[in-house]
């Protein structure tokens, strides 16, 4: 927890001296990854980074539903096991309970890389918007009007 | 900018402090002392009646306090078992050994017995017997 405050802070206080990127598009990118990259005219990689905190995000939402699950039901047969008066039913539950508790730290572990993989992207993306490329002058532009809107791509030879 | 910045470190800190872990260490292995189940478990058929006996060994005698007897009745779900009597240890000489009368002739009935300790914990339940009664 620290440490991701530090980095955080390492990464604004570098945001001052960043040369390819207004102060306010790296916030934006420490807001969410791939955000600042879409607001500086970068949209392919702004995408893909986007998208890669998503799924990260996602899988970590998924993980921890499961997880909360996997903890109901080692509570459960932890509670059977301790209340059991015959042995078959204690040796029953007690398989349970590691079973439970099995699927319950492998969870956690899968939570635990995801969350890794998440602040690993925003990194990604922080230290991409700091010291990445200039961004490219896209020749594409769009115009939208109140019922209609244009999309120009302009070539050179 | 100020409430930018707070909104991003106070979002991270809440996905890392939603993860908080809850499930501990691995659970103990299971390590008790189980009693065996009770041997030569048998039925003797009676009129009227079934005559249960079993024996024990009397290193596992020491650590018994009472046996369990059970009705075994088959159901659609499979078997059932209902504790129908507890037997004090001090009963028990050379065998264990218990008759139910007043049963109906020529009927089959099913039991099982277990021996529980001082707690109250049951050991392993012998195999399931059936003996039918005889008509006089």
């Amino acid at each position: 927890m620290r440490l991701v405050t530090v980095l955080i802070l390492f990464i604004l206080l570098f945001s001052s001296i960043a040369d390819c990127a207004t102060e306010e598009e790296i916030v934006y990118s420490a807001i969410f990854p791939g955000w600042g990259q879409i607001k500086s005219g970068r949209y392919g990689r702004g995408t893909l980074f986007m998208a890669m905190e998503v799924v990260a995000l996602t899988g970590i939402v998924v993980a921890n539903i499961q997880y909360d699950r996997d903890i109901e039901a080692l509570e459960s047969s932890r509670a059977l096991f301790e209340n059991a008066t015959y042995i078959g039913d204690a040796q029953y539950y007690n398989d349970q309970m590691k079973k439970n508790w099995e699927d319950a730290d492998r969870m956690n572990t899968y939570r635990t890389v995801l969350t890794g993989a998440a602040i690993g992207i925003w990194s990604l993306s922080m230290i991409d918007m700091i010291w990445g490329d200039d961004p490219e002058n896209i020749p594409i532009s769009m115009k939208i009007n109140k019922n209609e809107f244009f999309i120009t791509k302009s070539f050179k030879f | 900018m100020t409430r930018q910045i707070t909104f991003c470190i106070l979002m991270t800190a809440l996905v890392i402090s939603g993860c908080s872990e809850e499930h501990g260490g691995s659970p103990t292995s299971f390590n008790y002392e189980e009693l065996p189940a009770p041997e030569n478990f048998e039925i003797t058929a009676g009129t009227y009646c079934l005559t249960l006996s079993w024996d024990y060994s009397p290193e596992n005698l020491a650590l018994t306090e009472k046996f369990f007897v059970y009705f075994v009745n088959y159901t659609q779900y499979g078997e059932v078992l209902y504790p129908i009597d507890t037997l004090s240890v001090s009963d028990y000489i050379d065998s264990e050994e218990v008759t139910y009368t007043e049963l109906a002739a020529n009927m089959e009935f099913c039991f099982t017995v277990s021996a529980a300790d001082s707690n109250d914990m049951e050991g392993w339940r012998a195999e399931i017997e059936c003996g039918t009664t005889l008509a006089p």
